[in-house]
């Protein structure tokens, strides 16, 4: 006899843990903000996801938009809904609100872990199951100074990071610098990459690709607007650097878009752009049928985000980079018990049920915003 | 958890109509499946099935399953079976190609992981959208008034989409066509299954001859290049089925708009893992299914089911309840046809409880 679930609750706490100060391209900050998603089956189990909400000029959803999203919008229409249907549930959240990705995010996070707990396995169990026990961890240094941004990098290394990605600014002369500078510091063993988040012309993209050549990195990733197909087509085709699309990728139709522009060798899933990981699986599952590898990108996720992050790479067929976690240099404090830890480079599946952690309320507590 | 055992039967099915025809003259009278049951260290066991089409229709036939059991069985146990993609890329590195065989595999897993969680297979793909669903009903090969005749009895049972086997002369398949058209109802629909009997120039004689009709062309042509040739002849909608083999060749049809519908079958794709991505990818970029396989029994009907009871309905376009049309049940509560709908299974895993005495020996027993 098969038990019959309904959603009982659905709880939003937006919140914010502060880090050490992080620029990109887009703009500068020192806390990752997000709001934890709290939903309540008919029988007290208690599923929580997050949505990433601290970088609305990538995403155009705030604390405000996406608290507001899930308690007006989405909370009354899937109360009494069975949390195990998944896709059911997300239809309706589909069907009541156009895009906002990262308030879906953190419902379909939450649904997953409930799922999990439920069924008593790993979420990653329920994405197909795992290929891997630990995730290889990436960390990214933020915009400074060349000689900053060097410090920062052998920092990394120094926590046991093997792969590290440089932010890219609006002033391309000065990356040059900075990406020599940090090959200078960490030497020729650590995996370097380099990002300007779409913030650069073809022009200035081919002179950068051009000066950093030596620098030997392992991808470059969306130089330019993540609409301009014909502009990645033409640096790919410039043949300096693999290049990985960002931007440029949010649904699955956005993959088969970029193969038949032949305008990228290598795909950047954030969960937080594909609302959740019923969305990147699809995004994977064509990635990997057009033969282009995936990497499991960072939205300094502070929490359960963090969590899902891993047991989607877990997940992955392909994995030939390492993913990233810059959450984990920069993070001061976390709501998770136990705190992910890196080692060896690497951050370990867990095999608890649904994400395989445990909400600690006192330091929730203790970053809990206003309610919206 | 580990695979601790692997055991092949084989069971015969007998049509109840007597004879299944389709292109070029391939008949059948009799089907000889395959089940597959994975056993495991924690006493837990999952089943599969694949029943080809006879030895003609796919590169697939029924003796071969159990010799490539064989060739894989050695790599599948004591691996996990929960970790069902790692199971399938482990499968493609050992055995290249021979999807049907890896079919019933990767079902069984499914079939434990549901047992193991308590979760129907639908659920555990992300939910069930459906707690039943229309089926169509396959019209063997026949003349055009004995097969308008069958399209009568059967939408007397309950069928409202037809999946008409053509794939013969052009006259004559226009003929079929537009006979059985006059025993339908508005609501009903209609499909002209060709299954890969029609030469290009044929097949556009035929779309020619319909051309004002409401009918779907369905696999016209052997070669993907032959069927999109069609395409470009015709303002029928167009189903492709035998040249879907995967996400690949799907990727290249939805770029050359070559179709409307696809015809997704488990074995064919290599199991219902392979069969979700494609789903899943269909749902999100518009494109209607029809969702089953070659042929079966119980197993076959009820894993049909859970991937059918999972898919938004918007997006079904049709699907078939195989253990209607044979003479062997092999599980008490597998799904059964009522009004032309069947029920998705509710029970943990496929939902069913496969009786194993009716199974016989073990052709195959892997430890």
């Amino acid at each position: 006899m098969v038990t019959r679930h309904a959603i009982s609750h659905v709880e939003v706490i937006p919140y914010g843990i502060p880090i050490k100060n992080f620029a990109d391209a887009y703009t500068t900050f020192d806390r990752s903000n997000a709001v934890l998603v709290k939903i309540e089956s008919s029988d007290g189990t208690v599923g929580f996801g997050e949505a990433c909400a601290w970088e609305p000029e990538f995403y155009g959803e705030t604390l405000e938009s996406v608290s507001t999203s899930i308690a007006r919008y989405v909370a009354p229409r899937i109360i009494g809904m069975d949390p195990l249907n998944i896709a059911g549930v997300m239809a309706v959240v589909d069907a009541a609100l156009a895009r906002v990705t990262c308030a879906k995010e953190g419902i379909d996070l939450a649904l997953y872990d409930l799922a999990g707990k439920l069924m008593n396995v790993p979420v990653c169990t329920l994405l197909g199951g795992s290929f891997r026990d630990r995730i290889p961890a990436a960390s990214e240094i933020g915009i400074d100074v060349p000689e900053k941004m060097a410090e920062n990098a052998l920092r990394l290394v120094r926590m046991g990071f093997r792969v590290i990605k440089i932010k890219g600014s609006s002033d391309p002369i000065t990356d040059i610098e900075r990406v020599h500078a940090v090959r200078a510091a960490v030497g020729e063993s650590v995996g370097l990459r380099l990002d300007p988040n779409a913030h650069w012309t073809m022009h200035d993209t081919l002179t950068v690709l051009h000066a950093i050549e030596d620098c030997k990195l392992q991808y470059l990733e969306q130089p330019v607007p993540g609409l301009d197909l014909n502009g990645m087509r033409k640096v790919r085709n410039a043949g300096f650097l693999p290049l990985m699309a960002d931007e440029s990728v949010w649904t699955p139709q956005d993959v088969i878009e970029l193969a038949r522009h032949d305008a990228a060798d290598i795909v950047n899933i954030k969960i937080s752009k594909t609302c959740g990981l019923l969305g990147g699986k699809k995004v994977e599952t064509v990635a990997d049928a057009l033969g282009m590898p995936c990497v499991v990108g960072t939205e300094i996720e502070p929490g359960y985000s963090l969590m899902a992050k891993i047991h989607f790479a877990a997940s992955m067929k392909n994995l030939p980079f390492a993913c990233e976690f810059t959450e984990l240099s920069l993070l001061e404090e976390s709501i998770l018990k136990p705190r992910v830890e890196l080692r060896e480079g690497c951050v370990n599946v867990p095999d608890g049920p649904g994400f395989g952690c445990e909400l600690d309320e006192e330091v929730l507590s203790k970053y809990t915003l206003k309610p919206i | 958890m580990k695979i601790n055992r692997i055991d092949v039967f084989q069971v015969t099915y007998k049509l109840l109509d007597e004879r299944y025809a389709w292109s070029k003259g391939h008949a059948v009278t009799s089907f000889l499946t395959n089940i597959v049951k994975v056993s495991t260290d924690e006493g837990i066991a999952g089943f599969g099935e694949v029943c080809p089409l006879g030895s003609a229709y796919m590169d697939a036939h029924a003796r071969g399953v159990p010799s490539g059991v064989e060739e894989l069985g050695a790599a599948l146990i004591g691996q996990d079976p929960l970790r069902i993609r790692a199971i399938n890329t482990l499968m493609d590195a050992v055995l290249g190609g021979h999807n049907y065989v890896k079919s019933p595999l990767d079902i069984a897993c499914w079939d434990i992981l549901g047992k193991v969680t308590g979760s129907s297979v639908a659920t555990l793909q992300g939910g069930r959208y459906v707690e039943e669903y229309p089926l169509y009903r396959a019209i063997s090969q026949q003349s055009p008034a004995d097969m308008a005749a069958d399209v009568s009895r059967y939408r007397g049972e309950g069928y409202r989409r037809f999946q008409l086997k053509v794939g013969g002369t052009p006259d004559d398949d226009i003929k079929r066509i537009k006979a059985v058209l006059k025993v339908l109802e508005p609501g009903d629909v209609l499909v002209a299954d060709a299954n890969t009997g029609w030469e290009q120039h044929s097949a556009i004689r035929v779309v020619n001859g319909v051309a004002e009709d409401d009918v779907y062309i369905e696999a016209p042509c052997p070669t993907y290049e032959e069927c999109l040739a069609v395409r470009e002849h015709t303002r029928l909608p167009m189903v492709l089925d035998e040249v879907i083999t995967g996400v690949m060749p799907f990727l290249r049809a939805l770029t050359d708009r070559a179709m409307d519908v696809i015809n997704i079958k488990i074995s064919r794709v290599g199991g219902l893992t392979k069969a979700i991505q494609l789903r899943n990818l269909c749902e999100s970029v518009g494109v209607v299914m029809t969702l089953e396989d070659s042929w079966g029994g119980d197993i076959t009907t009820a894993t049909i089911a859970q991937l059918v009871g999972s898919t938004r309905p918007e997006f079904l376009f049709t699907s078939t309840d195989f253990n209607s049309y044979i003479d062997v049940a092999l599980a008490d509560d597998a799904p059964r046809r009522k009004a032309g709908r069947l029920a998705v299974p509710t029970g943990p895993g496929l939902g069913i409880h496969v009786n194993e005495k009716a199974l016989g020996k073990p052709v195959v027993t892997l430890t």
